[in-house]
């Protein structure tokens, strides 16, 4: 949301914790939150155990206590429950935008490179013209003509990210194709597509998975705004979004509900954000 | 190109530069109207059916109103009736309304712009400071706490910073009111909700800049020169610094116009953003289209004056741009 | 009135991370009023480094300590005093010239800014009346229209002759050059050169000439300096280093240059090894690996000789006449 993927400016980076042992540590601890994430997505039973869903009206907004460490909402529900079963959501759409971002975008990209002349010209103005409305703008757009469901969540975040992977794809492949030896290559006999794979590609995919990296951060940001603003899909298990949304109108007596949903969305990005620049620093080595 | 004879002067070059910007511009905003137009044509969903759905079914109701809507004539007409009634300031009505899409945005305009404004100069104003000051006091705790900041603040959904100001500054304390659009009170909180993300993000590219400046051997030169740090810093540093953080601070305003819509939700402001939302949630085409037609334009527009403001800053890029022209 | 203008009392530069890395060593040196002194040495051998401890500068630098003192016209200089003679009576000129430059602002902005500095407020007439007077006795030849540019419309000489200029805005006493015709091409070398010789003797101005091209020293110098890994090897009078060198690296270096009158096809001269890196450094006489007279007794340093014509720090100094061959027989 803060047009980082426009910028493939990363945050760990700021930190200025380049490797090093606080890097690593807080890489590990980045793995073990995510980790976490991803068990809650894959077996959500194991870690909250109970139905998510189930209103007990007599329960409603406990503060946190040994049953409902979280506190419950509205609905009685507890919301550590409800925080483990929606983290589905938000992790699927992180990562399924950011992969079809990734290679729809590095597939654009390449394309324009490699060909060059009016079909790089036209696509480089499509881009152009992507760039000029706001990732969040666009998600809305699209969420805006095709409705709400996880799938159109998804397609509409990914949309909004692809002009930056063409980038980072077209401009890795002008700088490969100017560097001597692919005309070395080349002069030996060598054909196009066998230089695009042996030499083009391992070396664009560090800046790619880097930007891969700070996008599937800001994609769970884009996704959940979209939820929090109701535009999100209709689920049993609301989506922290959502849950964060409907928290907002009892921010005074039940504090907790629009908290932690907060609260576990940061760490997320913040996760993701500090393990894929170590992972980038790792694969620069 | 056009040559033009040596005697003209700097100032009807620069007036020059800037028509042709603009007039670039123009292809850049009709498709950005193309493509908005299409997503909301081609991508599944009917709004006529959203529309109906609340009214008893009657015989021949759906063609009637997509007639008068003008959805039943194929797409590329609609596009080009559209861009017709546009240049005559005609964007569509509201399907909710019926009144202008023009009258309707711009009954909200204002407040959003309000935002936008305040948003905007506490980015810029934030982002320059901390970035500097985090670059002159390298690797000391301020530079470690200042770069924190800027970790948080983009990691950190601006919904929920707008909430957790809303339960300590508005609630606990009681500083300012948590809602409404009124007066500056009201602003404060949403300015702060909305800039900080965008500040986090320059601070980060400003100390960088800086840090790089510091390095460069025209700085040494100064210092030999017997030129105080300070005076250094403020005439020479800034000055090459800023050059990079201006693109960012335009960029950041689309970001901002963007996160507008997010935090007037969050904060219950009038506003574009509200405006959108809701026109989203009942399907009313022309005023979608419309606001974000509005931000493109904005967008577009702020990047132009920002490469105008380059040209003005640093001699070389206004050199190369004048033998461009 | 002495006519000492800067002084060097035992300077060691060193890391302030590592205190056993030492990147100029216990260096002694006096410049007087009107001459030009040459620091000659090969990369890596802290030359530049010991120009801008002359300066004041490397004592701004954070990561490393200097000790020892500097003192101007006889009196130590504190930070402070050594900022106040920055810009007013002791000026730099770096190598890359262009870059030295802030790109942002005009030859005239950056001679104004120097001039004001060092004189105070000045009326825009005056300012550019000076100015014009400053590029011309630089010898450049349209003034007016050079005013104006920026720094990357100028070629390397011409913002070499500009920073120059600015140099001489202040009317220093002393003039520290780092290397400033290195990154310029052989033709512009001797026009500068010769500019800084002239206005040597015309404003009665000190200079200290960086390089690692003797030749240049050749030209130029009243007396030269070696240095080799930050230990001072070497000063004596121009005539008397040339004429006969004490100190095998100096030796060495001579004879590297190639003579026009030298047999055609001879091999090149060369100082076999490389230098230390100032981690590595073995203790005593640094040039003892790379040395053909070097003995046991090269494994302590050597104390400064000091001769009429200069002083050397070597244990097995070459007391016979420089023979410019320029070849190996």
């Amino acid at each position: 949301m803060s047009g980082i993927v426009a910028l493939g400016v990363s945050r760990f980076r700021s930190l200025g914790i380049r490797g090093g042992r606080t890097g690593n540590l807080l890489a590990l601890l980045s793995a073990l939150w995510l980790l976490v994430t991803l068990a809650a997505l894959i077996v959500p039973g194991v870690l909250a155990p109970g139905d998510p869903t189930d209103l007990r009206p007599a329960l409603v907004f406990q503060p946190p206590s040994a049953e409902n460490p979280f506190g419950t909402d509205q609905y009685g529900r507890s919301v550590y429950l409800l925080l483990v079963h929606g983290a589905r959501t938000a992790m699927l759409v992180g990562l399924a935008s950011t992969a079809i971002a990734v290679t729809v975008g590095a597939l654009i990209g390449l394309i324009a490179g490699f060909a060059g002349g009016w079909v790089d010209a036209v696509i480089g103005r499509v881009l152009d013209v992507l760039m000029s409305i706001p990732g969040v703008l666009l998600a809305l757009v699209i969420t805006a003509g095709a409705g709400s469901s996880t799938g159109v969540l998804i397609i509409s975040v990914g949309v909004a990210f692809i002009a930056g992977f063409a980038r980072v794809m077209r401009a890795q492949v002008l700088a490969t194709r100017e560097r001597v030896y692919i005309d070395a290559a080349r002069s030996v006999g060598f054909s196009g597509p066998r230089i695009l794979f042996r030499h083009v590609l391992p070396n664009a995919i560090t800046p790619v998975i880097g930007l891969a990296t700070i996008a599937v951060g800001e994609a769970i940001l884009v996704a959940s705004a979209l939820s929090f603003l109701g535009l999100g899909p209709r689920l049993d298990v609301p989506d922290w979004g959502q849950l964060l949304a409907s928290g907002q109108p009892f921010l005074v007596q039940a504090w907790w509900v629009s908290t932690f949903a907060g609260v576990t969305i940061s760490l997320t990005v913040v996760a993701v954000s500090l393990l894929g620049d170590w992972l980038k620093d790792w694969m620069e080595k | 190109m056009l040559h033009f004879p040596i005697l003209i002067d700097r100032r009807h070059l620069m007036f020059l530069i800037i028509v042709k910007r603009l007039l670039a511009g123009i292809p850049t905003l009709l498709a950005v109207a193309l493509v908005v137009f299409l997503i909301l044509r081609l991508v599944p969903g009917d709004p006529i059916r959203a529309l109906l759905s609340s009214s008893p079914p009657s015989p021949g109701l759906e063609e009637r109103l997509r007639s008068q809507l003008g959805l039943d004539v194929p797409i590329p007409q609609q596009f080009i009736s559209f861009l017709w009634d546009a240049l005559h300031g005609d964007f569509g009505s509201s399907y909710a309304t019926r009144q202008p899409v023009t009258t309707v945005i711009g009954q909200q305009l204002m407040p959003t712009l309000q935002l936008a404004l305040a948003a905007t100069v506490l980015t810029a104003v934030l982002g320059i400071t901390f970035g500097v000051l985090a670059a002159t006091y390298r690797n000391s705790v301020l530079d470690g706490a200042i770069r924190l900041f800027s970790l948080l603040s983009t990691s950190m959904p601006s919904f929920w910073v707008g909430l957790l100001l809303i339960m300590f500054i508005a609630f606990q304390l009681r500083l300012v009111p948590a809602t409404g659009s009124g007066g500056f009170d009201q602003l404060i909180l949403p300015a702060i909700t909305l800039g900080l993300p965008a500040a986090g993000v320059v601070t980060r590219i400003v100390r960088n800049n800086v840090l790089e400046v510091l390095e460069e051997n025209f700085v040494t030169a100064l210092r030999a020169k017997g030129m105080s740090a300070g005076t250094i810093m403020l005439k020479h540093v800034l000055r090459s610094a800023v050059i990079p953080a201006v693109t960012v601070v335009g960029l950041q305003i689309g970001v901002l116009l963007a996160g507008a819509v997010i935090v007037e939700q969050t904060f219950a402001r009038q506003g574009i953003g509200k405006l959108l939302v809701q026109a989203i949630l009942s399907g009313d085409y022309p005023v979608v289209q419309g606001i974000v037609l509005l931000i493109a334009a904005i967008y577009i527009l702020v990047n132009i004056l920002v490469d105008i403001a380059y040209t003005v800053i640093d001699p070389r890029i206004r050199m190369a741009v004048r033998s461009d022209a | 009135m002495t006519n000492e203008v800067l002084s060097l009392n035992g300077i060691t530069v060193s890391l302030e991370a590592n205190r056993a890395i030492r990147l100029v060593e216990d260096v002694t040196l006096t410049i007087e009023r009107g001459q030009v002194v040459c620091l000659v040495g090969e990369s890596g051998s802290g030359k530049s480094v010991l120009a801008r401890t002359m300066m004041g500068l490397t004592q701004l630098d954070r990561g490393v300590v200097v000790e020892g003192t500097v003192t101007w016209e006889g009196k130590p200089l504190g930070r402070k005093d050594h900022e106040r003679l920055r810009g007013r009576d002791i000026a730099m000129v770096f190598q890359e010239p262009v870059g030295s430059l802030d790109p942002l602002f005009t030859v005239e902005s950056q001679l104004t800014e120097s001039l004001r500095r060092a004189h105070g407020k000045i009326g825009s007439v005056e300012l550019r009346r000076r100015i014009r007077a400053l590029l011309s006795e630089v010898g450049i030849a349209d003034p007016d229209r050079v005013m104006q540019c920026y720094p990357h419309q100028l070629s390397g000489g011409m913002c070499q002759r500009v920073m120059i200029a600015g140099a001489l805005a202040c009317e220093p006493k002393l003039l520290v050059a780092d290397e400033p015709t290195t990154a310029l091409d052989v033709t512009v070398q001797a026009q500068i050169l010769d500019m800084l010789a002239r206005l040597c003797t015309e404003r009665d101005m000190a200079v200290i000439l960086v390089t690692h091209d003797l030749g240049v020293a050749a030209r130029l110098a009243d007396r030269i300096a070696v240095l080799y890994s930050g230990k001072l090897v070497e000063e004596a009078q121009s005539d008397t280093t040339f004429a006969g060198a004490r100190h095998p690296y100096t030796r060495g270096l001579l004879e590297c240059v190639p003579l026009m009158t030298g047999p055609r096809r001879a091999l090149l001269a060369t100082v076999e090894g490389s230098v230390p890196d100032p981690a590595d450094r073995p203790t005593g006489c640094p040039f003892a690996p790379r040395c053909a007279r070097a003995t046991a007794e090269c494994t302590q340093m050597p104390p400064m000789s000091i001769e009429p014509g200069g002083r050397f720090s070597c244990w097995h100094p070459i007391l016979t006449p420089t023979t410019l061959v320029g070849t190996i027989a």
